[in-house]
């Protein structure tokens, strides 16, 4: 018996894990850049959705981490959304565990677009196991915005990529000509994405290397960014910096013993938040 | 201002001789691209050493040649070193700050304690540092005073385990390492940075080095992406 049984038996169940692919510490299946390509090339033929309401208040629902599995709290995420009379639920990645029938799962646990519109993101989880694969062809893209147009002022939405631990060169070059031309027309912006940009706490996962999050802080900055909602840390968290507000939510994941979601509020412009708890 | 501190450390250094101390300058130039640089970028950095028994101080400065940032002088590092022996391996404790302009608006000062050691191949570095990233305007365009200008991070570990092919005092060796510090930067302790490196030692107390570095993303989750490298190459030059 020796350190060489040892370490074939960590090989063998890091491959055979049901979570993760020991790949995953080197290389992705896809780059940030493809995804992103793949994205845009869906936005091109998709585009993005303006949401129109006659109130000058309005509600969005936002959940991350639900890696289904099952779905016994993304249902009350979703009933809660529409009984609320909300205008979007935003699912901010780690929707599944990566595997292609989780994703069925997912999918067919949404609901119709007349009912509620759905805006899901990419998470790290979501792309184990080829699993971009399956978001690409169910969801068509992780980087794009939507709108919300009161009577009173627009408000621009706009959804991130950063399931990879960076958005990649395209995206962020993305982002910075959005914010430069298109923020200027909006009362309100707020963008939702996966990774933690700021560390909330000291825990084992990735926030962007030291020149990106310092890249993206300054640009929050600059263009008057309102608000960056992320999950990933499945604990809820709130930093200020600049007059950028960083939010991370909690897991959605059944059984988990805080999960919940966040209830994000609009009215005459003021932007105010709480996070619910599932029963 | 900074800039000209910075020349005047060195020079300080370089002046401030006596017979038992050693003297050491460095000087490289980096060549990279990373996700956010929008090209290549090109920065250059000198820094002095001075070693008087046991204890050394070291003073350096970055600066950007070609970046994305408007910035020129975008760095500085002071540290303050004590050797010590301890069961026939030496330990070196270290003290350092550093102030790094990241941008016109974004500045980073970091202060933190390490302790290094080597074997005859490995070589491994152990600290931690605490970092303050400030907003260096006081309002918006609009005249809107922020909110918070201020990040904290306590206790950001910081690690290097280095593996050279060769004892450290052979005339060439080559090398790889794994770290989140470098020179004027030290990465979160969840972004680690792999480096490949080579040095040539010439009959004159001069080293040739090159490396190169490879900065990836989400390697702690499980999803990892490229998000940079740099190529450097380097003098040092031992002058007393």
């Amino acid at each position: 018996m020796n350190i060489r049984f040892y370490i074939g038996i960590l090989i063998f169940s890091c491959f055979s894990c049901e979570k993760f692919e020991i790949r995953g510490f080197f290389l992705s299946y896809e780059d940030a850049d493809e995804r992103f390509n793949q994205s845009m090339f869906w936005n091109n033929i998709n585009p993005y959705r303006e949401i129109i309401t006659d109130k000058d208040s309005y509600i969005i629902y936002v959940m991350a981490d639900s890696h289904v599995g099952t779905t016994g709290n993304l249902k009350h995420f979703i009933q809660e959304a529409i009984e609320d009379d909300a205008v979007a639920a935003v699912m901010v990645g780690d929707l599944t565990t990566g595997h292609s029938y989780d994703y069925k799962i997912f999918h067919s646990a949404l609901p119709d677009p007349d009912e509620l519109l759905t805006f899901p993101v990419a998470g790290n989880h979501d792309i184990y196991f080829d699993g971009w694969k399956q978001f690409h062809s169910l969801f068509g893209s992780s980087t794009y915005m939507f709108y919300v147009n009161t009577p009173e002022g627009k408000d621009l939405y706009i959804c991130l990529d950063t399931a990879g631990g960076t958005l990649g060169a395209l995206q962020y070059e993305w982002l910075n000509k959005i914010l430069r031309t298109e923020r200027i027309h909006y009362r309100r912006c707020i963008i939702f994405t996966h990774n933690n940009i700021l560390q909330f706490r000291k825990i084992a996962t990735t926030t962007p290397n030291l020149e990106e999050l310092y890249s993206l802080t300054e640009l929050f900055v600059v263009h008057h960014v309102d608000m960056v909602v992320t999950g990933h840390d499945h604990r809820q968290g709130c930093i200020e910096f600049g007059n950028t507000t960083y939010v991370s939510l909690t897991a959605l994941l059944d059984g988990y013993k805080d999960a919940g979601f966040m209830r994000l509020s609009v009215t005459d412009g003021n932007i105010s938040f709480n996070h619910l708890l599932v029963p | 201002m900074l800039p000209r501190c910075s020349v005047l450390i060195i020079l300080m250094l370089a002046l401030s001789q006596k017979l038992d101390a050693q003297l050491y300058l460095t000087t490289f130039n980096d060549l990279g691209k990373t996700n956010v640089s929008g090209g290549l970028y090109v920065k250059t950095a000198v820094s002095a050493q001075y070693r008087l028994g046991k204890t050394s101080l070291g003073y350096g400065s970055l600066f950007n040649l070609k970046n994305h940032t408007s910035n020129f002088f975008s760095g500085a590092k002071l540290n303050l070193s004590r050797a010590a022996e301890i069961k026939g391996r030496i330990y070196e404790a270290t003290a350092f700050f550093m102030y790094n302009p990241f941008s016109g608006l974004i500045l980073e000062t970091n202060w933190g304690l390490a302790l290094n050691t080597s074997a005859k191949h490995f070589s491994y570095i152990l600290g931690t540092n605490f970092r303050t990233t400030h907003l260096t305007v006081r309002e918006t365009e609009d005249y809107e005073t922020f909110r918070n200008k201020r990040l904290r991070e306590k206790w950001n570990l910081m690690y290097h385990v280095g593996y050279n092919l060769r004892p450290e005092e052979s005339i060439w060796n080559t090398g790889i390492s794994l770290t989140n510090v470098d020179c004027f930067l030290i990465n979160q302790d969840t972004n680690p940075m792999l480096s490949f490196n080579a040095r040539y030692r010439l009959p004159v107390p001069l080293i040739l080095y090159i490396e190169t570095w490879y900065k990836p993303a989400g390697v702690f989750n499980i999803s990892a992406d490229s998000f940079g490298f740099f190529f450097r190459t380097g003098l040092r030059w031992e002058l007393l």
